[in-house]
């Protein structure tokens, strides 16, 4: 990259080396909003170079050396751009920017990583979106370049809201609702109290999917991919938690990792080594089955049914004293859920 | 003021099909230019080059079966070992080969066609009754296909509507297309149950329509029950009537058994309106001194019904579990739908309603509903609901009809989403590599309820590739699974720990590579 030399002196305050870069504001005309910008790079001539080119009319510019500082800051701070270096002293970029991302104020940041092209060859196309960030830039990069992705990256964050394309309750809604994906449980996503049952959670769902189903946002998926992509995906949400929720089984097992662990989404465990230990532990194919059963319906937290698949399992082999043990830890776990509620 | 672009309903069935538009907010089945509302779904190619699609290919059939493609819609996204293209392969008079990638290809007068392309005509077809219906060209279109199509099918109905030159916005399951012909513009609070029992499958989908929103609770299918069941069924009988006849018995005779079910399916449509009938097959087999015996069967409904109750029953036990699904009882329902041909028996519409304990909603036309539901969905799809004075539009909550998975290293199926899954959905996997230094990972992607992988239908195979040399179980890739609107698979990966997302190659099974699917749209239909 070309480096230019940016304007004013930098200050050393401590580890941080931060650029203040002075934004004159217009007197005659509106301002157009000024957005706050964090950049942080290890080498200097990058970003340096970086900070110089993002038009001081439309950015007030901070800059670091290394992730600790920079992650202060965008704890302490409003930011609305953050551009990273791959490698960052104390914390890889890519994981700094998960760290942005998943923290409460991290999904309206737009995220922009930096890498040398020939760290990451897959990224050489430079279209690639990196975990957590929005926009990639492949260095050495013309200035022109970084501005399309710097664009990009914002584009994707705009706040709904902010864009004439719904109405502004359904589109400060959707802005709410992405923002806190991560953070709300399934009974908060759908405002729902903890004891709705099944015909309240059918009228809310059916309420908020004629607002939110992505049939209703059709005309926008090629005129505002990025809206239509928060749409989607605050939609397969609230369609995940009320799937769970109605389904009594399903929503015990929510609860439990709830109420235990503050899991906000119920995960299915993936087919585990423990499920084909289990397996391998039957000789005969019906108890195969019944055991295939009881997994299933372990996965889905019921472990009433489970047990009982499992009896129907060991009455196939009564003498597969390994199938009797797994068969009395379902009935103990199952003892200390019904305990506890 | 440009016109008003319309959106067309086409249920593309496997014997005939309909179109359909809104028009001012009331639903048009469009006719052709001889007044017809069902277009056979057939293609005949001529001597002279020429191709002959829907009504007029009918005739065709009759003269020059070798040259007249029907039932495209059985083949289309099969592999050509599928018990579907076996059967075909017996049964149909035309000449089917196998393409690339167990493709079954049909071949007609030297030429080599996909069922995509066949089907593309008869939508072409469909296409050009709506423009000169409407006088106006015609872009987007929404297409049916019964609840238990898995992702092959539906990407190859889909294609087939590319390659007529629309743009299909929707691929609607049929039974929901009929719940919403029914319901839409009632504003009712009920539960509805769509039976739908065809020619070859059965199939229930049970909703819970509340006002405009259609929320497919559950379905359930069973695809080797259909309409045959009661052809072979009524074909052993008239097996027991020649051996009463005539003293010997001809159960392993399978040319007279093939014949005797052609009889059997015009005799079940002849028993739907008659009380009895009477049947006379000429040579059917020959006796021990070699002379030809006919048979000469007569035979009442109330007989016949008998004999069939057992698989009418067998459809009720699909039935039960699809209530389960919906945590309901037969009585909760609150109106029944009959789709498919087979529901015009007498005897299924008497047991359904006993089943249900009421009498089965029939005012709309069975063959027409599902395009009107379609056009419907259709003319939704494009409307604007936020608009100001917009007229409330209908929204269709649908449901995956088959659990999608990939398969363990044991061969089980592991399943990733559910059926019944509400749809769009997405569920995130992470797989791992079990060697040092692997670089690839594949998975078997797989539809269907069978714990063992091998016996549900593979959709394909994903391969993740280029991944970064690292020791077994560092390097893990995050998979994401999505079931979109259409019901159709969409999958991506990244690497969890550098966030790239993970390059992939999918090889769907019985599918096209682009170029070939680019060669198609190139030669055009």
């Amino acid at each position: 990259m070309e480096q230019k030399g940016p304007s004013g002196t930098v200050p050393q305050l401590g580890r941080i080396a931060l650029k203040r870069v002075a934004v004159p504001r217009a007197q005659a005309a509106p301002p157009p909003p000024t957005r706050n910008a964090l950049v942080a790079e290890p080498d200097k001539a990058v970003r340096k170079a970086v900070a110089a080119h993002l038009p001081r009319d439309r950015f007030q510019t901070w800059t670091f050396e290394d992730a600790d500082s920079a992650y202060d800051h965008f704890g302490q701070n409003g930011v609305d751009l953050v551009i990273l270096g791959r490698e960052l002293p104390g914390m890889a970029g890519t994981v700094l920017a998960q760290l942005m991302r998943n923290s409460r104020k991290g999904s309206a940041v737009a995220i922009l990583l930096m890498s040398p092209s020939y760290r990451d060859p897959y990224l050489g196309a430079g279209d690639c979106n990196a975990f957590g960030a929005d926009a990639f830039l492949a260095l050495p990069a013309a200035p022109d370049v970084l501005l399309a992705r710097v664009e990009a990256a914002l584009s994707k964050r705009e706040p709904v809201a902010r864009l004439d394309l719904l109405p502004k309750p359904l589109a400060e809604e959707i802005d709410r609702l992405y923002g806190d994906l991560e953070h709300l449980n399934y009974y908060d996503l759908l405002a729902l109290p903890p004891d709705a049952d099944a015909d309240a959670l059918q009228r809310r769902f059916h309420e908020l999917s004629l607002q939110l189903h992505p049939d209703r946002h059709t005309r926008l998926r090629g005129r505002a991919p990025h809206v239509w992509e928060k749409i989607n995906a605050v939609y397969k949400r609230l369609s995940e938690a009320y799937k769970v929720l109605v389904d009594p089984p399903r929503r015990r097992s929510y609860n439990l990792g709830l109420r235990r662990r503050g899991k906000l989404r119920l995960e299915k465990d993936p087919f585990s080594a423990r499920e084909d230990r289990e397996l391998a532990l039957c000789e005969t194919d019906d108890a195969r089955r019944h055991v295939l059963e009881s997994l299933e319906l372990r996965s889905l937290g019921d472990l009433e049914g489970a047990g009982e698949a499992m009896a129907r399992a060991l009455a196939f082999e009564p003498d597969n004293e390994e199938l009797g043990l797994v068969l009395s830890s379902i009935r103990k776990l199952l003892s200390i859920v019904e305990r506890d509620g | 003021m440009a016109a008003i672009e319309h959106v067309i309903g086409i249920d593309l069935g496997t014997t005939n099909s309909v179109v359909a538009t809104v028009l001012d907010g009331e639903v048009h089945v469009m006719p052709d230019e001889a007044g017809a509302r069902l277009q056979a779904s057939m293609v005949a190619f001529l001597e002279d080059g020429s191709v002959v699609v829907g009504n007029g290919a009918r005739q065709e059939a009759v003269v020059d079966p070798l040259n007249t493609i029907y039932s495209a819609k059985r083949l289309i996204g099969r592999h050509y070992t599928s018990n579907e293209v076996k059967t075909a392969l017996q049964q149909f008079p035309f000449k089917l080969v196998k393409g690339k990638n167990q493709v079954p290809l049909v071949e007609v007068r030297g030429e080599r066609y996909g069922l995509p392309e066949i089907s593309g005509m008869t939508l072409r077809r469909m296409k050009d009754i709506a423009e000169r219906y409407l006088g106006q060209p015609v872009a987007q279109a929404v297409i049916t296909v019964p609840a238990n199509f898995n992702d092959t099918q539906r990407q190859m109905t889909k294609l087939a509507g590319h390659l007529a030159g629309l743009d299909v916005l929707r691929v609607i399951n049929e039974p929901t297309a009929a719940a919403l012909a029914y319901g839409y513009g009632r504003d009712i609070d009920a539960r509805i149950a769509v039976y739908d029992f065809g020619g070859g499958t059965f199939d229930i989908t049970i909703l819970q329509v509340r006002g405009n929103v259609f929320e497919v609770v559950s379905t359930a299918g069973d695809t080797f029950l259909g309409g045959d069941d009661f052809d072979n069924r009524l074909a052993r009988y008239m097996l027991l009537g020649f051996k009463q006849q005539h003293g010997f018995a001809l159960d392993h005779d399978a040319l007279a058994f093939s014949r005797l079910k052609q009889v059997a399916e015009k005799l079940k449509c002849e028993l739907s309106v008659k009380d009895r009938a009477i049947v006379n097959v000429r040579e059917l087999a020959l006796d021990a001194d070699g002379k030809p015996c006919d048979l000469r069967f007569q035979v009442d409904r109330a007989s016949v019904d008998e004999r069939c109750q057992d698989i009418v029953q067998r459809s009720f036990l699909v039935c039960d579990e699809a209530l389960r699904g919906a945590r309901m009882k037969a009585e909760d329902v609150d109106g029944v739908v009959l789709v498919g041909g087979t529901t015009r028996m007498p005897l299924v519409r008497q047991m359904v309603a006993e089943y249900f304990r009421r009498e089965p909603l029939t005012d709309l036309n069975p063959d027409e509903v599902v395009a009107i539901g379609a056009a419907i969905q259709g003319a939704s799809l494009v409307s604007d609901p936020f608009a100001k004075g917009a007229p409330a539009q209908p929204l269709l909550l649908d449901v995956t009809p088959m659990s999608l998975g990939v398969q363990t290293v044991s061969g089980y199926f592991d399943v990733l989403i559910p059926r019944n899954a509400s749809i769009p959905c997405e569920q995130t996997r992470v797989f791992t590599t079990t060697v040092d230094d692997q670089t690839t990972v594949r998975l078997q992607i797989y539809q269907g309820e069978s714990k063992v992988a091998a016996d549900n239908t593979k959709l394909g195979e994903i391969e993740l590739y280029g991944l970064r040399a690292a020791p077994r179980g560092e390097v893990e890739i995050e998979v994401v699974f999505e079931i979109d609107a259409d019901g159709m698979v969409v999958v991506t990966a990244r690497d969890r720990e550098t966030g790239i997302e993970q390059a992939t190659r999918i090889n769907v099974a019985a599918g096209y590579s682009p170029d070939e699917v680019e060669a198609m749209i190139e030669r055009g239909i």
